[in-house]
């Protein structure tokens, strides 16, 4: 039964401080829709309600006066409800639970899966597919605990444990979380639906059956057992220690302030060869580590524009997920108590001097004249040599035929960008279809495409705008401004990449009175 | 032994009605496996190549190191055959039909790995640079590239080679046959070959020609193999000594498949006459040589990194020494540097079962070494955030052992119906150095 819009129906609602709203409609129901309270009247036995009807029935109670005003203002004046004093109960503190467990128990924190919430998305292939934000989790949820708490209990990640509350027995695969807080263990709730269809059913456990309104949050008192089997968990990063300071760097303010230059490396000398010259456009991305808090949203944006499938836990166990951007969590310091996380989104570089180009034998990745290094899916017969000589391993190959084996509407695909077929290599392409389309309303309108014209997809999904990308032969551009900073660094570039992809160095700001945090 | 008992021994091997049991077991051994060939190759293009183990960021497994492998092995028949003849060395004569054959099986197994290891494998004849409607030529750049127009060259004139040198013992088997059936057909495959002056004089302007032409492919096929590995950047590969490593490499393998081959048959054909303890005494002493050579190179490889002392290469270096895969490379190091080290003693080098025993090490060290040079230099690269451990799927192992299946029907059935000596060379190195009494 098709609901009615907000604009085609009468109703009210209450603002949070309680001050009363009538809803008017705009328009007759385009598509034949009713409102909620019509249908509750339906089921409530009045045959033919009347939208308009109900509600002024509802606030017959007030005058007419009251109802033309509503009507008019759109909201009623002093409806709100007065502030009321409140105080803190006595003796709330000791009926609080403890701030910090006791030692040698464990204490149960519920939450929801970043991903799944409260489990409603447990249906949604990309969100189950999608790697949590520091456990690089998918398909599964798991109970996190910390490496002493880990270590004290003899456990190691993979391994099933059987948990009790007071409430309920469950059993859960242990996940080791660098930087989780000892002696409790996280248990993310959203998972283990019976019902869900077809790819949410049976996935992960049900952390629900521990938990209860007594201990909503976190719950003391959690018992654990190890069973000593094995669950696999998938997880798309393996290995989160930062060893060198090639890939991320940062630093404090104030070693910035000593020396503004700690991001820079010297370059690789000049190559023999003259440099290419991009007369038109140059195009380039800026990613700034300071703004990027690993929510992965580009990563779905980046799915959804881009028709990249989903390919299943057992692909995700042998590491073939098809992600062409990935966040890369990097703990910094010790394992058991890391100092410092760091978030860092990875797509194809569009290196100038790309090292993927010369080893394809077929010549399926080539350059193009505005910088982007573009793959050529009908051409690539899949050797797979430019995924090996890929120093950032940015390259996706399609083991299967993973598209096919999408089950999603064949008309949720986006028509602007292709499907690949099994044995192709693919990879981010700086979104050039949206390139495309700007480039032809530029033609079309005789202008120079304008700086913004272009929105890749993890930019435009970027809650803090840590992506951005525009023309290097602009100088005004929003990319050349990021670039332009000291912060400003490329990743590997002593191999000669010139990359086109540069990040801006992470700085923080501890403060000293509160020591290295 | 006299040379006309010699082509009566040898020709009666392959003329004769009865096929001796060992034959029938082995051959039966062998088409098993080639089913299971087969079979993973069904599967393979069925469902694509993921049914391998292969993965991000390892992309290469199994099919590239067994290419090597096998081009490896073939590399050992092409040396004895052309290389020794361009040498005027006698000895080759008695070995180097089992080497030419070996060869040419090694070579069509080495083959197919990197056709079938290719995500759309029906398009690999889009390597081959011919005028199309797209207007595309192959990347000329790629290593690939050079390797699939090396392999190209390599197949046929191994084919070519082995067939030329054929065509006299072709000749003899048809003229000493007496069945019709087998008159027909090696009398097709001697394309006339009448043996007059003529025709020897055209021979001995051909094949060494020919040898000529394949001694110096088994350099530069195996350096191309080498640089398959070291055009690419991730260290680990790039290393400049990778050509003549590969060689030296291929080169080991090669003789200790031959020494492998070489051992039972004799022993099965009751040749011990025509390949004697001699023979074997060589090809084990060209065993030590090019196991020390590629000892050298493993040298290196593991001191250029600590000399340059550059981050990346040291650490692919300590991983091959002492992580993930460091079982392996160590069997890599005792099976082709340490054991053939025995060879230096008179004994081993005359005593046939433990020959054979090192020439295995030496076959399966040299697959480990590939293996190793394959998975391990992916699996920890430039970009920490991909590590990950390459585990080989059953569909790996089959194919393996199906690719082995495929040389040993081939070969089986080379047993059985082609003379495994050189009948004519055999013939004329006796002439030369005993001329025969005057009958």
């Amino acid at each position: 039964m098709p609901e009615a819009h907000e604009f085609e129906r009468w109703s009210d609602a209450r603002a949070y401080d309680g001050t009363v709203t009538i809803l008017q409609p705009q328009l007759h129901p385009l598509w034949d829709g009713w409102s909620a309270h019509e249908l509750l009247a339906v089921l409530g036995g009045e045959p033919r309600p009347d939208g308009y009807a109900i509600i002024r029935d509802a606030w017959k109670h007030e005058t007419e006066a009251f109802w033309i005003d509503a009507v008019r203002e759109g909201v009623v004046r002093d409806s709100g409800a007065p502030p009321v004093e409140v105080s803190v109960m006595a003796g709330l503190a000791e009926r609080l639970p403890p701030a910090l467990p006791a030692s040698d128990t464990l204490t149960a924190l519920f939450r929801p899966d970043p991903w799944l919430r409260d489990g409603r998305y447990a249906n949604n292939g990309w969100l189950q597919e999608l790697p949590r934000p520091l456990t690089t989790l998918t398909w599964d949820n798991a109970a996190l605990m910390a490496p002493a708490t880990a270590r004290r209990l003899g456990l190691a990640s993979g391994q099933m444990v059987e948990l009790e509350t007071a409430v309920g027995k469950g059993r859960a695969p242990v996940w080791v979380m660098q930087g989780h807080a000892p002696d409790c263990v996280t248990l993310p709730f959203g998972f283990g639906r019976t019902v869900a269809g077809r790819i949410g059913k049976g996935v992960g456990f049900d952390a629900y059956r521990l938990r209860s309104t007594a201990g909503l949050w976190q719950m003391p008192g959690l018992q654990l057992r190890a069973t000593g089997e094995h669950y696999a968990l998938a997880t798309t990063q393996h290995h989160q220690m930062i060893e060198s300071d090639e890939v991320v760097r940062g630093d404090t303010l104030e070693e910035f302030r000593g020396n503004p230059q700690f991001a820079q490396k010297p370059e690789p000398a000049e190559s023999l060869y003259p440099p290419y010259e991009y007369k038109r456009n140059a195009w380039a991305m800026a990613i700034n580590l300071n703004s990027c808090i690993g929510c992965n949203a580009c990563n779905t944006a980046c799915q959804a524009e881009n028709n990249i499938a989903i390919v299943g836990k057992e692909e995700v166990l042998r590491n073939r997920q098809m992600h062409w951007i990935r966040i890369d969590t990097w703990y910094a310091g010790e394992a058991d108590a890391p100092e410092e996380t760091f978030f860092q989104p990875m797509t194809c570089i569009h290196c100038e001097h790309a090292p993927c180009e010369v080893v394809c034998p077929v010549e399926a990745t080539v350059h193009d004249t505005d910088g982007l290094n573009v793959m050529v899916y009908n051409r690539c017969v899949g050797t797979r040599f430019c995924s090996n000589n890929c120093p950032y391993k940015v390259r996706r190959f399609n083991y299967f035929n993973y598209a096919k084996d999408d089950p999603r509407l064949s008309l949720s695909w986006n028509p602007d960008v292709s499907v690949r077929a099994r044995g192709v290599m693919e990879k981010c392409t700086y979104c050039v279809q949206r390139i495309r389309n700007a480039r032809i309303e530029a033609d079309r309108d005789q202008r120079p495409i304008r700086d913004g014209d272009i929105r890749t997809a993890c930019q435009q999904a970027c809650p803090t705008e840590a992506i951005v990308f525009g023309d290097l032969n602009d100088p005004d551009s929003a990319v050349n401004r990021r670039k332009a900073s000291p912060l400003d660094y490329g990743v590997l570039t002593e191999l000669n990449t010139r990359p086109r992809t540069t990040y801006q160095a992470r700085l923080r700001n501890p403060n000293p009175e509160i020591g290295e945090a | 032994m006299p040379a006309a008992t010699l082509t009566e021994h040898v020709s009666d091997i392959v003329l004769e009605r009865k096929t001796p049991l060992w034959w029938w077991v082995g051959f039966g051994f062998s088409a098993s496996l080639l089913l299971v060939f087969v079979g993973a190759l069904g599967w393979l293009f069925f469902r694509g190549v993921g049914v391998w183990g292969i993965t991000w960021p390892v992309a290469w497994g199994f099919a590239i190191g067994n290419y090597v492998w096998w081009v490896g092995m073939a590399s050992g028949g092409t040396i004895i055959s052309a290389l020794f003849f361009l040498t005027r060395s006698d000895w080759r004569s008695a070995t180097n039909r089992i080497a030419e054959s070996m060869t040419v099986f090694c070579v069509a197994c080495a083959g197919i790995m990197p056709i079938i290891h290719l995500g759309r494998w029906w398009y690999a004849y889009w390597l081959f640079p011919y005028p199309n409607t797209m207007g595309t030529w192959p990347q000329f750049r790629s290593p690939l590239y050079w390797d699939f127009a090396a392999i190209l060259v390599y197949v046929v004139a191994s084919v070519l080679f082995w067939y030329v040198g054929l065509i006299p013992d072709m000749a003899t088997l048809r003229d000493r046959d007496t069945n019709r059936w087998q008159q027909i057909f090696y009398g097709i495959l001697a394309l006339g070959w009448q043996g007059s002056s003529r025709h020897w004089r055209e021979y001995r302007a051909t094949y060494p020609i020919l040898a000529a032409l394949m001694a110096p492919l088994v350099c530069s096929v195996h350096s191309i193999v080498g640089l398959d590995f070291a055009g690419g950047l991730t260290p680990g590969w790039h290393e400049t000594q990778f050509p003549p490593y590969f060689v030296f490499g291929a080169v080991l393998s090669g003789f200790a498949v031959v020494l492998m081959l070489v051992i039972p048959i004799r022993r099965a054909y009751g040749l011990q006459h025509v390949i004697t303890e001699r023979h074997l005494d060589i090809l084990a002493r060209l065993m030590l040589t090019t196991s020390l050579l590629i000892t050298y190179a493993y040298g290196l490889e593991v001191f250029m990194p600590f000399y340059r002392g550059e981050a990346h290469e040291l650490a692919s270096v300590m991983s091959n020494l002492s992580g993930t895969y460091a079982p392996w490379y160590w069997a890599k190091i005792v099976l082709n540097t340490v054991i053939p080290q025995l060879l230096w003693f008179r004994w081993v080098r005359f005593s046939r079962p433990l020959l054979f025993i090192i020439s295995a090490g030496v076959v399966i060290g040299m697959w480990i070494e590939r293996y190793v040079i394959v998975v391990s230099s992916l699996h920890r690269n430039y970009a920490p955030s991909s590590w990950f451990v390459f585990t080989p799927t059953f569909w790996d192992w089959a194919t393996l052992a199906g690719s082995m299946g495929l040389f040993l029907t081939g070969f089986f059935l080379l047993l059985r119906f082609i003379p495994m000596v050189s009948m004519f060379e055999m013939r004329e190195l006796a002439a030369r150095r005993k001329p025969e009494p005057a009958e």
